[in-house]
């Protein structure tokens, strides 16, 4: 690696950085509000402009709180713990694309911090080191309410990883790779079968995972919520039965830190989500006619050309990924929490025999290539 | 024995015995204002008459003896009319002013109302008023409410020896007032409020210090002499408000004395001594329970040490002490003490032949029963004394000899001591007394002991488990 | 006894019934009319009958009260405290006159038990302190809210 890599792998790191450290304010009032009206209220609406600096005047208040650690827990794993859980939400973010690439002279930038070959499994194997963070909190806290918290958690963690894992390998096999740069790449090209049925020109579309993984689509995302402790999942934290679950000793920033946790769990779901099944930066239908449009109309030369399209591509992505970050609060305050059996149930019982079934009929369609 | 038929229900009853008694003996209750047990008869409120028949009009139950085979209605119609006509009368001069007066809850004119008369006052013209004069320290008059019984001229006459109180005027003038406006000489007064039907007598001690309804009651004995008239303390948040006489036809009939009545006062004294106390120079200092029972046996480690023991302490603590004192004091001569002159109950005679007796502390007969000798004197060469007594008994002159106070004292009677021990007075412990007649009866505790007051048996213990350090202290 | 209960194979299948339950809050979340009260501009109109800060009613500058002490015979929250005594032109009237106005729940039964509708209820509702607060006589004789 030459300067010119450090400086634009630092810029993309730094941007991604951004990014994810204003999606959780954004994110929390979002919730808030959006709660507040789908029950009929308002939410936070007097700091700032339809209440939008409330999350700012939170994160003064996080910042500022006293921060006591109480007498009873073990201190160092009881400071570690939400570190341990913040710092993999952070990484994970790295390998997924949110554009195409650009040629800038003889070089190629591609818009992802990290074009792992492994990507996907980078992924899986970094968001699962979260559950360690919610683990120590829980045991460090010393609470009885912390530590059931936790257990559900890590047991949660465990069947739902499963059954997420075996539903991205239907993408894995249709797409025949793991690099996200690949995966999204590919489902830029349009899906000419319709199972065993040729589709006519007219009815293509694009070949998105969501289209050719419908199964695969909805455990993946069910899994999701499950992972990213969401309701109808969110066992470890459940008010009503254990009060807040693992982060109930925690306060101020740690426990500040445990919610963009949170939040950022969400959000690299939702980036994954619209790169797996999506298309990820691709364009939605219409969008490219737009853009010949754009670019002809100011008749740009082919460097502004692409970074239109650059621009285009990103917006592309982050509608996709805001479309699944209100997906998440909306069906959190639609559902209510499951109980645990049940959760275990549909992890071991459903989700896990549909995503193997999945599998099967997937390998079978690739054989006889119709995917 | 003959019988009589009331309320269609045949009753005994001994010959002389009026209706109003035996009708109250089966539950006919019929109301009276004038009428009391233990006064004379004098019929004049009318409230009691009751429907007899075969005679024309209505008899008044008080006055009237049942006599064999009588037919007495007490709910007929014409009694129950008789009933509400009477209240309303008695009502037409009354003030409404039961949220000021002390005596609602209870007052009988009140319940009586409530039972018989109507809600409304038909009676429009302007109500009849008195002013009021002093009627001394313990009596305040409201002659407003005044509904003419005389109970309290027939108390004066009867039972207190005095007839102070008398009728003046008449008919709708009629007051009651002392002869002269004198104030009352009597030391009964505290009775008047207690016959009185209504709020129109009423206790200066007691006067808007607490509604009767808040107070919680408990019967105990006096011990103010060694009559031992039973009383009722009523108390609320362990704060005693006052004492009433409870009825015991062998001992004080319904009665109770000024000096027993108000005796309570000095428990909430602010002078009581309620913490453990060392005197130094005649000033107390509170201490701790450990410092005052080192200072304590090292007062009275010395060689010849004289106990006095008050006659106002319980069967159970007289007892006690008996067993305790010859054990840690073998030495000590222990003798009993009370009222001074009064060293025996040969010396114990009635004081005023109505209920006084000239011993002042409850318990002489009981201790005398016990074996407690009677205190001669300080005898040559003594060197310490330890007094144990309740709140009553009068101290002796102690001569400067050093003292040790176990019980009630308060901080100008202990300012000669070395050290007092706080422990509890009559009201704060239960117990056995012995009265004159040989009546053995039981004081019962009916509030906490303040501070760190403590009962003898408690007190006597630790003294017992402390481990002696004087000296090392 | 646990009924099972038949159920089609849509409820069966929870992705509709999912579906359904989303369009539901997604109704709510943009046309259902809001019941928020935006509260220091806003205000919700009470009843008459509301029963906020207690006040003591006072005829011609003196209480009505006489310490009959029917109020914290009744107060189920024993939050009253009277202390009697008399002066030259009332025979009985209260010398202190304390609620504690934390333990009172509101429930007006002193109002109700006043022979001399001398305790009352005021319709004022704010009464938020920054410590713990007993009102005394002073304060209760205030003619606040008074109705």
């Amino acid at each position: 690696m030459d300067t010119f890599d450090w400086i634009v792998t630092g810029a993309k790191a730094a941007f991604l950085v951004v990014i994810l450290l204003h999606v959780v304010p954004i994110m929390a009032w979002v919730e808030r509000r959006g709660s507040a009206l789908i029950q009929n209220r308002l939410g936070p609406n007097r700091v700032g402009p339809l209440g939008i600096f409330q999350s700012l005047a939170d994160a003064v208040k996080f910042i500022f709180k006293e921060d006591p650690v109480p007498g009873h827990v073990e201190p160092f794993y009881y400071v570690l713990a939400p570190l341990v859980s913040l710092v993999p939400a952070f990484m994970t973010f790295g390998v997924i694309p949110f554009a195409s690439s650009i040629q800038l002279g003889d070089r190629m930038i591609h818009f992802q911090v990290a074009d792992l070959n492994v990507g996907l499994l980078y992924v899986f194997s970094i968001a699962s080191l979260g559950v360690y963070g919610i683990i120590m909190a829980g045991w460090a806290s010393n609470n009885k309410y912390s530590m059931l918290g936790s257990l559900r958690s890590s047991s949660q963690m465990i069947s739902y990883e499963i059954s997420m894992g075996l539903s991205v390998i239907g993408i894995v096999m249709v797409f025949s790779s793991v690099k996200l740069g690949d995966i999204a790449t590919q489902q830029g090209e349009l899906l000419t079968h319709f199972g065993p049925l040729l589709l006519p020109e007219a009815l293509q579309f694009p070949r998105w995972g969501v289209f050719v993984q419908p199964v695969g689509f909805l455990i993946f995302l069910v899994s999701v919520f499950a992972e990213t402790n969401r309701l109808p999942f969110d066992l470890p934290e459940g008010e009503s039965e254990i009060i807040a679950g693992y982060h109930l000793e925690y306060g101020s920033m740690k426990f500040a830190m445990f919610m963009m946790a949170e939040y950022l769990n969400m959000f690299t779901a939702s980036g994954l989500l619209a790169t797996l099944y999506l298309g990820g930066w691709q364009l939605f239908p219409g969008m490219g006619y737009v853009l010949h449009e754009v670019q002809a109309y100011f008749q740009m030369s082919a460097l502004a050309g692409d970074w239109t399209r650059i621009v285009f591509e990103v917006v592309s992505f982050g509608i996709k990924v805001g479309f699944f970050m209100w997906f998440f609060v909306w069906v959190r305050w639609t559902l209510p929490r499951f109980r645990y059996d049940q959760l275990m149930d549909l992890g071991w019982k459903v989700m896990l025999p549909l995503s193997l079934a999945n599998i099967l009929i997937t390998s079978v369609f690739i054989f006889f290539g119709w995917v | 024995m003959p019988k009589c038929i009331i309320d269609g229900r045949e009753v005994e009853f001994k010959p002389g015995e009026k209706i109003i008694e035996v009708a109250k003996r089966v539950g006919s209750v019929i109301p009276y204002f004038c009428y009391h047990p233990g006064l004379t008869v004098v019929a004049q409120c009318r409230m009691c008459a009751v429907e007899i028949e075969k005679m024309p009009k209505l008899q008044t139950a008080c006055s009237t003896p049942a006599t064999e085979g009588m037919v007495i209605h007490t709910k007929s119609p014409k009694t129950l009319q008789n009933q509400k006509a009477t209240m309303e009368f008695l009502l037409i001069n009354h003030p409404l002013d039961c949220p000021i007066c002390d005596k609602s809850g209870e007052c009988d004119l009140q319940d009586y109302s409530f039972d018989h008369g109507d809600a409304y006052s038909r009676y429009t013209e302007e109500r009849r008023t008195y002013l009021d004069l002093d009627m001394g320290p313990v009596i305040k008059k409201n002659m407003n409410r005044c509904i003419h019984c005389t109970r309290c001229i027939r108390f004066g006459s009867e039972i207190a020896g005095i007839h102070e109180m008398v009728a003046v005027k008449r008919g709708n003038y009629t007051e009651i007032t002392t002869i002269d406006g004198l104030p009352l000489q009597t030391g009964y007064a505290g009775n008047y409020a207690d016959i009185c039907p209504t709020g129109s007598l009423g206790l200066k001690d007691f006067r808007f210090k607490k509604r009767v309804w808040f107070l919680k009651k408990t019967p105990s004995v006096c011990e103010g002499c060694s009559t031992g008239c039973n009383l009722e303390i009523h108390q609320e948040d362990n704060v005693i408000y006052r004492c009433v006489p409870r009825e015991n036809l062998e001992i004080n009939r319904y009665w109770l004395c000024d000096e027993g009545r108000f005796n309570f006062n000095y428990l909430h004294d602010k002078d009581r001594i309620i913490h453990p106390t060392l005197f130094q120079d005649g000033a107390g200092q509170v201490s701790e329970w450990k410092e005052a029972f080192n200072l304590s046996k090292k007062t009275l480690a010395v060689q010849k040490t004289v106990i006095l023991v008050g006659s106002d302490l319980t069967q159970e603590e007289g007892r006690l002490l008996q067993q305790f004192l010859p054990e840690h004091f073998p030495k000590a001569d222990v003798y009993h003490f009370g009222t001074p002159g009064i060293s025996s109950s040969a010396q114990d005679d009635s004081e005023d032949q109505i209920l006084k007796r000239k011993s002042k502390t409850s318990n002489l007969h009981g201790f005398e029963k016990l074996g407690f000798k009677s205190f001669p004197g300080f005898p040559k060469g003594c060197q310490a004394v330890l007094v144990i007594r309740g709140g009553r008994a009068i101290l002796p002159d102690l001569k400067g000899i050093p003292a040790v106070g176990l019980g009630v004292f308060s901080q100008s009677q202990a300012s000669s001591f070395v050290a007092v021990l706080p422990g509890t007075a009559f009201a704060e412990k239960d117990g056995t007394v012995m009265n004159y007649q040989g009546v053995e009866q039981k004081l019962r505790q009916a509030i906490l002991p303040p501070g760190q007051c403590k009962v003898l048996s408690e007190i006597l213990m630790m003294w017992t488990h402390q481990k002696s350090s004087f000296g090392a202290a | 006894m646990l009924v099972k209960k038949k159920k089609g194979i849509f409820q069966e299948f929870y992705l509709v019934e999912i579906l359904k339950g989303l369009y539901i809050t997604f109704k709510n979340l943009f046309f259902a009319r809001k019941v928020t009260l935006q509260y220091p501009e806003e205000r919700r109109n009470y009843s008459e009958r509301f029963r906020g800060v207690h006040y003591i009613k006072a005829t011609n500058g003196v209480e009505n009260c006489t310490a009959c002490m029917l109020c914290p015979t009744v107060c189920p929250a024993e939050c009253i405290h009277i202390e009697a005594g008399e002066r030259a032109d009332k025979e009985k009237y209260p010398i202190r006159f304390e609620i504690d106005v934390l333990r009172c729940c509101f429930c007006g039964m002193c109002e109700e038990a006043c022979p001399k509708d001398a305790i009352k209820l005021s319709s004022i509702y704010e009464m938020s302190t920054t410590y713990r607060e007993v009102y005394d006589k002073s304060f209760l004789l205030e003619q606040r809210g008074n109705k």
